[in-house]
């Protein structure tokens, strides 16, 4: 430690090249932190459960064939004839998937004249075999029943029903207790609704929403020229299941299948850019890492080429080879402690601009604290190298001339 | 003068070839990952039409009724009904005034031996492709008349041409969508609009959609799609026929006009406010006369189009690059300390300092040069990474053109010169006697 007031000394009489690297040191961590804080922050984000049993749950968009009176019967004669293939656990029509990126929502009013609603929650349309069929998890009341279904020629919200709600949006309905809201009525679009039930969780059509976990079930199936399908298979069906779906529909003349996604891969789109951005997130901080300790790397050799014949004379006058390493060593460790701690307040500051300006949760210090420590060790790691080379300077350059 | 620095650069940087090497990698990649990002974000913040953007305004009215709360109350929805549509593209105050829905249906060349396929159907009227100066290969646009009458014709990408036509001219020919039959009576050249700002906001980066028909015929054949649209109602219609939709006080379809200069702003917007008072004294718009005329930019900006994302991988990128500017000023210090001897020479033969400077920086340009012609390289490895990570994107989003690469390597130029500046200074300081003495 005797080394530490030299180092200091030195390193203010170079004055630039340490400052550079202390700079350098302390944009790094501020960025790098900062970044690691958006990955996990999307990291939960994406992890948020969607209430669907994902790994055997598939839906298909496909055209229900018209005039419109048939199309009813048609819709009976669809599911009627899904529901009999293999491997098919359940089938129910659904108005839109959760994290489908498309999707409706309602306006939910505690009293048919109150000016303000609760909140705005998901809506979904679909019939009594909806919580087997998504594999929810019903929670509290009761489940749907065949008597509360009915059918609906338009988009029209306006039919009173007994609806399911998740637990998020029972605890806008009821407060004090969630529970609460089972048998209470709330009005959507002018409509009283009685609640039956509550889910634990059943997420909306967009992740990055508001509201995303706040979702009505309606028994109400909305029949249009479009349909969806949403099909639980058995496990390990999944594939079977759904060529034999696609050959079953197919078997209706003019049928025409717009699309068939499996809940994965709706999971997949709807996270893509949160995906793509934390990738690119990741080699950013990738580069800054191999461009800073490239960095320390560089100049520790750049730094002991420059002083062999001095460290040939520390060794000529006694020192030993890892006192020579050491003083590297401890010279690296002031430069990153310094440039760590002028990066621990940009990096705060920085997080508190994110904050304003994006709306991101600001950094953790625990990030923080992990962060330096990992900053540190890389520093060291890289001056390992040149320290080494440094120690095996032969000590008889001290009586060669330059 | 110069060409002689540019070789003692060459000399130079061959002198220290892994010196040299490092300081060129270092700027491509601070570069490379500046210039992806902010290709990536610069195309998709472009200006979707140059020549006219400042005199499209998307129409927007407030047509929603008393009791109704909307907590977000500066802002209307950019769709308004069909009642009101139908109204105010009866001014002829715009030059172009379009309307814009979207239908998905199936489509199919009668003629052909082929399986339908589905395909999105862009609803607009005759104004549509005039105002937005869409270049056609056969053919052209329908007209008025086509509108009014409710004709069943069509105007086909050319991809769409290609598909169901095997690009040949298909003026005259049938195409039938959904049951009916439907006469092309144009085809479009490639044409591209990014952003997309006319259409669906989740859809502003992908390509138009195959088919354009009238939207007049749409309504005439009851076609509705409500997925491809946004449909919001603050009081539902009478019955679910769609004469009740058509009346109702549901918003969905989507006006753009294109005004000239700030006076003819300025009198359709007293048309739109009279129009709006004349409603109110029909009892309707109880709520307030609101109506805006919202321009494309203005429009981008508040639909929040560009990703809050891209922006922020901008700034990390912009901080990266210097990161790796502040190493390489490190390594420039090395280098210039070890040329001392060879510029106390030049010095002690007659050149000036300035000549010093002028070689050294010289030298460092020559660097950023070549970085900067590397980065590019790594930036277009860069853009084939996003195009892969934002399949979902259009991948004209992911192209550099001309001005970029010129940019990118004026700032590689600049920022190494910049950057550079103090190890310069310091190296053309250099003592006469001290470094000769050792010659």
């Amino acid at each position: 430690m005797k080394d530490l007031a030299p180092i200091i000394k030195a390193l203010f009489k170079e004055k630039l090249v340490p400052f550079l690297l202390i700079l350098q040191i302390s944009v790094t961590f501020m960025v790098m932190v900062n970044a690691a804080n958006m990955i996990s922050e999307r990291e939960k984000l994406m992890s948020r459960p969607t209430g669907v049993d994902e790994e055997n749950a598939f839906y298909v968009l496909t055209n229900l064939q018209g005039p419109s009176e048939k199309f009813v019967a048609n819709l009976s004669h669809d599911l009627a004839s899904l529901r009999a293939i293999e491997g098919v656990q359940v089938v129910s029509p659904l108005n839109g998937v959760p994290l489908g990126l498309w999707g409706n929502y309602v306006s939910v009013y505690r009293n048919l004249d109150d000016e303000y609603p609760i909140d705005n929650a998901g809506y979904y349309g679909s019939d009594e075999h909806i919580v087997e069929n998504l594999g929810l998890n019903l929670i509290a009341g009761e489940n749907l029943a065949l008597s509360d279904t009915t059918v609906s020629m338009t988009g029209n919200h306006n039919i009173s029903s007994s609806i399911l709600i998740t637990k998020a949006f029972a605890e806008l309905v009821s407060p004090d207790d969630w529970r609460q809201a089972v048998g209470q009525t709330i009005y959507t679009t002018n409509t009283p609704q009685r609640i039956k039930g509550i889910v634990e969780a059943m997420q909306g059509a967009w992740p990055r929403w508001y509201g995303v976990n706040g979702s009505i079930i309606y028994p109400v199936i909305e029949v249009d020229n479009t349909i969806r399908y949403f099909v639980r298979a058995e496990p390990g069906q999944l594939e079977n299941v759904m060529e034999e779906v696609n050959k079953v529909l197919l078997n209706t003349p003019g049928r025409v299948i717009e699309k068939m996604q499996t809940m994965e891969e709706v999971r997949l789109r709807a996270y893509k850019d949160d995906n793509a951005s934390s990738k690119l997130l990741i080699s950013v901080c990738v580069g800054l890492l191999f461009a800073t300790s490239l960095g320390i790397y560089g100049q520790a050799r750049f730094s002991v080429n420059r002083r062999k014949r001095q460290i040939g004379t520390r060794r000529a006058l006694g020192a030993s080879k890892g006192q020579v390493m050491r003083f590297f060593m401890l010279e690296n460790a002031v430069v990153s402690l310094t440039g760590l701690v002028i990066g621990f307040i940009a990096a705060l500051s920085l997080s508190e601009q994110f904050a304003q300006h994006f709306g991101l949760t600001p950094v953790p210090l625990p990030y923080l604290l992990s962060g330096m420590a990992a900053l540190f060790v890389l520093g060291q790691l890289s001056v390992s190298y040149p320290a080494l080379q440094a120690s095996r300077v032969e000590p008889a350059i001290a009586t060669r001339s330059a | 003068m110069f060409s002689y620095y540019v070789k003692l650069a060459m000399i130079s940087l061959k002198r220290t070839p892994l010196l040299s090497f490092l300081m060129v990698m270092l700027i491509a990649m601070g570069i490379g990952a500046t210039m992806t990002t902010y290709t990536v974000n610069y195309m998709m913040s472009q200006d979707p039409k140059p020549s006219k953007s400042d005199n499209l305004y998307s129409v927007q009215i407030d047509s929603r009724g008393d009791g109704v709360d909307y907590s977000y109350l500066d802002t209307i929805p950019p769709e308004m009904t069909y009642q009101d549509a139908m109204n105010i593209l009866k001014s002829d105050i715009p030059k172009y005034q379009a309307v814009i829905s979207a239908i998905r249906t199936t489509v199919k060349n009668p003629a052909k031996y082929d399986t339908a396929v589905t395909r999105e159907v862009r609803t607009t009227s005759a104004d549509f492709f005039p105002m937005l100066e869409v270049p056609f290969l056969y053919g052209r646009g329908w007209d008025e008349t086509a509108d009014s009458n409710a004709e069943q014709v069509v105007v086909l990408t050319k991809q769409a041409n290609m598909r169901f036509f095997d690009g040949e001219n298909s003026i005259g020919q049938s195409l039938q969508l959904g049951e009916d039959l439907y006469q092309v009576v144009g085809v479009l050249d490639d044409w591209l609009i990014v952003p997309k700002f006319y259409g669906q906001n989740n859809a502003m980066y992908s390509q138009p959609f195959d088919i354009f028909m009238p939207f007049s015929t749409q309504v005439s054949k009851e076609i509705f799609t409500t997925s491809l649209i946004n449909i919001s109602c603050w009081k539902p219609a009478e019955d679910e026929s769609t004469a009740a939709f058509l009346a109702s006080e549901c918003t969905w379809i989507k006006i753009w006009a294109e005004l000239e200069n700030d006076e003819k702003k300025q009198q359709f917007q007293l048309f739109l406010d009279n129009y709006a008072q004349q409603q109110q004294a029909q009892g309707r718009f109880a709520n307030r006369i609101l109506n805006k005329l919202v321009s494309v930019k203005q429009y981008l900006s508040e639909e929040k189009i560009v990703p809050e994302d891209s922006k922020i991988a901008v700034w990390l990128a912009a901080l990266f690059l210097i990161v790796c500017l502040l190493n390489c000023m490190g390594l420039m210090m090395a280098k210039f300390h070890g040329k001392a001897g060879e510029a106390g020479l030049r010095r002690a033969v007659g050149a000036s300092r300035q000549h010093l400077i002028a070689q050294f920086s010289v030298e460092l340009a020559v660097v950023g040069f070549i970085g900067g012609v590397f980065g590019l390289l790594l930036a277009q490895l860069g853009l084939v990474a996003m195009t892969n990570l934002y399949s979902h994107l259009h991948s004209s989003l992911m192209q550099m053109n001309a001005l970029i690469v010129i940019a990118t390597l004026a700032l590689a130029v600049v920022i190494s010169c910049v950057f550079g500046l103090i190890p310069i200074l310091k190296a053309s300081r250099v003592q006469l006697s001290s470094q000769l003495k050792s010659l």
